[in-house]
């Protein structure tokens, strides 16, 4: 299995499968690379099933340091910024023998004083796999480290068919390379013998100036980047008729700015995407792009909705925290995604909010993303995020950070919104605090930052 | 500074009468009661009350005060119980804030 995926690279020869820094690589360059890291690897004494920590983001040497590790059986944990806490938590709680860091080439060192494993792995060396460790961006405390088998999952995301026909798509990793969606993207492009296209930063100029140059056909992207964009008028300055496909996940999406983005690109068609660090991303199908309900069309993934909380169970779901006990799965195995869900009558559902981000206002219930997505229908706004925040009276009283579009002052933005929200939703959810903001902190991965009550 | 505070206060109430069918006396607004029997506000009406004194605090005095902290709703004499007391309460408040 796991050389059948190099011998398919060379079976697609002379087609780049990845451009990096300019530089385009062909996939035999990728079979070529894959099998001279699998050399330097076993000079490195990394042994199967030995865990690795990859440092770094996408690039031609990490995607094929990835491969080769995938190749090699051993469990990888890929970082794109390896700050002194993340060593710390990975080497507390994965056990990692090697640190192999992706520059120009690829250096190898070893990792000390990491304790023993003690059988975390013991399911992945008797099924002979290859393994793969996601930190999550856990909003609070230490990320959990979710452990998968990553055979699993490129044998569900890559197939054991080649999908070579057709034009090969040039495909845009804009999701960071240690998220599920960014490995999502990557094998997606691999399996279609497409072109993995690697930005050097994720700015909305830069990924524009790239979709114009490279003609790219599939942005998998989020909300918050998307409406970026738009402020910025980044569409009208770079010609982004190549886009067919712009797929959309990570957070939900807000009702009218999806209206914008079809607005903006009228001829692209848009797909929200869904899935989890734990249980992968699911394939789906958009009711229509203009809206926010989507169903989930996947054999490898059931899903079921329990209090209004979307709960799913896969095939490729993870095999358990390594740091964290599994609380998050149900007794019968589902995993508790944390998402309100509500569902129309044909089957579809749309994502209403996180359970967690659910505003308790003297025991009424708001979730942010109703008041963001009426604010963002104001012509007067651009941008907003709402969220929590603790007092003594109420429990919690709900806050919205805004950007608006032209001058304004705080007085005048706070009459606005109130205005702007009287008659169209209950008086509790109306905003108490109205802060006027340059722009809307966004985390590395492009979801909107709450503040935490 | 008593005065001051009193013709900010005023100044919120005027806002929010524009909106309220039943409008709060400014006449003698000392005397008004906040919160409780006879207060003019519910516990949600007077959060939001309280963020519009809070924010006019901040644009006129650049001062950031809490008036919903557990110490606020914890005092003795509730500094809800009329505006007199609430302003008396931020005066504390400020003098706090322009010591530390």
């Amino acid at each position: 299995m796991r050389d059948a995926i190099v011998r398919r690279f060379d079976e697609l020869g002379d087609r780049v499968a990845v451009v990096d820094a300019d530089a385009a690589y062909s996939y035999r360059d990728l079979a070529d690379e894959i099998r001279r890291l699998g050399a330097v690897l076993a000079e490195h004494r990394v042994l199967p099933h030995d865990v690795v920590v990859l440092n770094g983001d996408f690039s031609f040497p990490s995607i094929t340091a990835l491969l080769a590790l995938h190749v090699n059986r051993n469990v990888v944990v890929p970082v794109v910024t390896l700050t002194e806490t993340v060593l710390t938590t990975v080497t507390a709680s994965c056990s990692p023998r090697h640190l192999l860091r992706t520059g120009a080439d690829v250096e190898i060192e070893a990792i000390a004083g990491a304790p023993d494993a003690a059988g975390a792995y013991d399911s992945l060396v008797a099924a002979g796999a290859s393994g793969l460790v996601l930190l999550s961006s856990g909003s609070t405390g230490v990320p959990k480290a979710i452990l998968h088998n990553l055979d699993a999952i490129v044998a569900e995301k890559l197939g054991t068919r080649a999908r070579a026909a057709g034009r090969p798509a040039n495909i845009l990793m804009f999701l960071l390379f240690d998220h599920i969606g960014g490995l999502n993207s990557l094998l997606g492009a691999l399996r279609v013998g497409g072109t993995a296209i690697v930005p050097r930063r994720r700015t909305p100029d830069e990924i524009c100036a790239l979709i114009e140059k490279h003609r790219i056909r599939l942005l998998p992207t989020s909300p918050t980047f998307l409406n970026l964009i738009l402020i910025g008028g980044y569409h009208r300055e770079f010609d982004l008729s190549s886009l067919r496909l712009i797929t959309y996940g990570t957070e939900p999406m807000p009702e009218e700015l999806l209206a914008r983005i079809n607005a903006a690109f009228p001829k692209v068609r848009l797909l929200q995407t869904f899935g989890t660090s734990e249980t992968g991303i699911s394939t789906t199908t958009s009711e229509s792009s203009r809206s926010t309900f989507f169903r989930i069309d996947d054999a490898n993934v059931e899903h079921r909705v329990v209090d209004g909380e979307l709960q799913l169970r896969s095939r490729t779901q993870f095999l358990g925290y390594l740091n964290y006990p599994s609380d998050a799965l149900t007794e019968d195995g589902w995993f508790r995604t944390g998402d309100l869900v509500e569902q129309n009558a044909d089957g579809f559902m749309t994502v209403r909010g996180r359970a967690t981000e659910v505003i308790n206002v003297g025991g009424e219930k708001v979730l942010p993303l109703e008041l963001e997505s009426i604010l963002l229908g104001s012509p007067l706004i651009d941008d907003c995020v709402v969220y929590g925040r603790p007092n003594a009276i109420t429990g919690q009283t709900v806050c919205a950070d805004v950007r608006p579009r032209g001058e304004m002052t705080r007085a005048e933005l706070r009459r606005h919104v109130v205005d702007f929200l009287t008659d169209k939703v209950d008086a509790f959810k109306i905003p108490t605090k109205v802060n006027l903001i340059d722009s809307v902190t966004v985390s590395e991965r492009f979801k909107k930052k709450r503040a935490l009550s | 500074m008593h005065d001051q505070l009193l013709a900010l206060i005023t100044g919120v109430v005027e806002e929010l009468n524009e909106r309220r069918s039943e409008k709060i006396p400014t006449e003698d607004l000392p005397g008004v009661v906040l919160y409780g029997d006879a207060g003019v506000f519910d516990s949600m009406h007077l959060v939001n009350f309280l963020a519009l004194v809070e924010e006019a605090l901040e644009d006129e005095f650049d001062v950031e005060i809490s008036l919903t902290s557990e110490k606020a709703v914890s005092r003795r004499v509730s500094p809800f119980s009329s505006v007199r007391r609430l302003i008396d309460f931020i005066d504390e408040e400020m003098r706090l804030a322009a010591a530390s």
